[in-house]
């Protein structure tokens, strides 16, 4: 779900999303973290009063993971949104929980049974988060659960989920696929689990690679929620920075950044703003500050994070617009914009988007990344589409909203 | 996306639907559909399965309602058990009953045993 949300003023409206949609996004965006001071309370309550119209805030919420956590805010804010919204939210809130309730009960099936067949094993992203940093079962909706092995043992793995159900599919050639096997899936208590066994925590080919050997320096465990069983995953620098990769990485051309992803980067800096070694993070792994930065000229960093990081805040355009050009949507979409319209939105997107998907803080010139880079990212996809045409249409990778449909 | 149903609490004197609590429907023995659960969430009672969309809302009576609905108890001896303990609301405990039962029988949250 796209929205333009800094029009210039006298800018054409014609594909500017509507008052009302800024507002909810400007709701979401003071949503997308966890703990719930005055300060955010203040936020929420100024945010949601610019509402006028409720009827799409929890579907908006729902399409960016955040309908747990807006539940959740509005009601420390003591914001009642009609009694429709609410109740939606309500429902949604339940079912995520139920669902990580399911989930985090057929990770602790999983675990053991890895370390029995002597597999070390590390959990990823939102499983991990869920508890380290949200607290509660339910504030972070998982769509499945991610775990990092060695590459040797992938395929292992994978055998040892379909001993436990699974419908865990081995490579027909024997060779390891991209980033993780296919995906495996069982039904459990009515919900549909899908387990994802990555050897990687990157896409072969893409810039960054960290296979379970490098990423377990110093592991994070904690315990699975109800159980015994202590799982671990990726050390705090090695977290922040996997973290704001997956949010720059898909933050991209054809799909929009989803705030969950913002609120897992704040969330998790946050939370371990003394532990993480921020030396460590300027000296590896810049990428980070520069998220952060970015982040922070969104929403307002708490304060002992800001602390920490020693960022100074600075003015960044276009705050929150998203790209609208091509391929995000296709040009028979968009003809009605005009050509003038179409080539602008492509080739000139909001600075705050491209200092998001190249990852540039900020205070970065985007001299290069405007005038150079960008554009020619856009005119190479424009040949893959030019070399197959009219065969295909752009080699689009997969959304994360139809990955793993429920 | 999530269609909220809401099941506004039963009006207290409301007649009974003649083919809801009919003596053949006072015999059906209902039971929790698999995966369906009821939760309390800020003190409001929801009835959800978590793949569905549809979420039930209910009150404290449909709360002891669904605890009461174990597929052995029929339909009859689940009123009658309400009216004993709530004998000032018995008149309408029948209805109030049947229709709550009939409602979550249409969303697939109960079925007959």
């Amino acid at each position: 779900m796209a929205l333009n949300l800094l029009g210039r003023p006298g800018a054409p409206l014609k594909t500017m999303a509507s008052e009302n949609e800024i507002a909810a996004y400007r709701l979401l965006v003071t949503c997308a973290g966890v703990e719930s001071g005055p300060e955010r309370c203040r936020r929420v309550t100024q945010a949601a009063g610019r509402i006028c119209d409720w009827t799409n805030v929890a579907d908006l919420a729902e399409a960016h993971g955040l309908a747990p956590l807006l539940h959740l805010h509005l009601q420390a804010a003591g914001v009642r949104p009609p009694q429709p919204v609410r109740r939606q939210l309500q429902g949604l809130t339940l079912r995520h929980r139920r669902a990580n309730q399911i989930h985090v009960q057929a990770l602790a099936e999983i675990l053991p049974a890895f370390a029995t067949a002597g597999i070390p094993a590390l959990v990823l992203k939102g499983a991990a988060l869920a508890h380290l940093v949200y607290g509660r079962p339910g504030l972070r909706p998982m769509r499945d659960i991610d775990i990092l092995v060695d590459k040797v043992d992938a395929p292992r793995a994978q055998a040892c989920l379909a001993t436990l159900g699974f419908h865990a599919p081995l490579p027909l050639d024997g060779r390891l696929p991209g980033k993780h096997m296919a995906v495996a899936r069982r039904a459990d208590a009515g919900l549909i689990v899908s387990v994802e066994i990555h050897h990687n925590l990157f896409d072969a080919g893409y810039p960054a690679s960290m296979e379970l050997e490098s990423a377990a320096g110093k592991p994070l465990c904690f315990r699975l929620w109800d159980t015994n069983f202590e799982a671990c995953t990726l050390g705090y620098e090695v977290m922040l920075w996997h973290l704001c990769q997956h949010l720059t990485y898909n933050a991209s051309v054809f799909h929009p950044a989803r705030l969950i992803w913002v609120a897992d980067v704040v969330a998790f800096a946050g939370h371990y703003a003394q532990a993480i070694d921020w030396h460590q993070i300027e000296r590896r792994y810049p990428l980070v500050l520069n998220v952060l930065s970015l982040l922070d000229a969104m929403n307002p960093l708490p304060a002992e994070l800001q602390e920490q990081t020693r960022l100074k805040r600075s003015h960044v355009a276009g705050i929150g617009r998203d790209f609208e050009g091509w391929p995000r949507s296709s040009l028979a979409d968009q003809h009605r914009k005009g050509w003038s319209r179409i080539l602008r939105d492509t080739f000139l997107p909001s600075p705050w988007w491209l200092r998001l998907h190249y990852g540039l803080g900020s205070r970065h010139s985007l001299f290069w990344h405007r005038w150079l880079i960008h554009p020619l990212h856009i005119l190479c996809l424009a040949w893959q589409v030019m070399k197959t045409f009219p065969r295909s249409p752009v080699p689009r990778p997969p959304s994360i909203y139809e990955e793993h449909p429920r | 996306m999530t269609k909220t149903n809401n099941l506004a609490p039963l009006p207290p004197h409301s007649p009974a639907p003649p083919l809801l609590c009919s003596p053949a429907f006072l015999q059906k023995r209902p039971a929790p559909a698999r995966d369906y659960q009821m939760e309390l969430l800020d003190g409001e009672i929801l009835l959800f399965h978590p793949s569905h969309l549809t979420i039930i809302h209910s009150n404290e009576s449909g709360a002891l309602i669904w605890q009461l609905c174990n597929g052995q108890r029929t339909v009859g001896n689940i009123v009658t058990l309400l009216q004993a303990a709530y004998p000032d609301s018995a008149a309408a405990i029948e209805s109030d009953v049947c229709q709550t039962l009939e409602l979550w029988r249409e969303h697939g949250a109960i079925e007959w045993q």
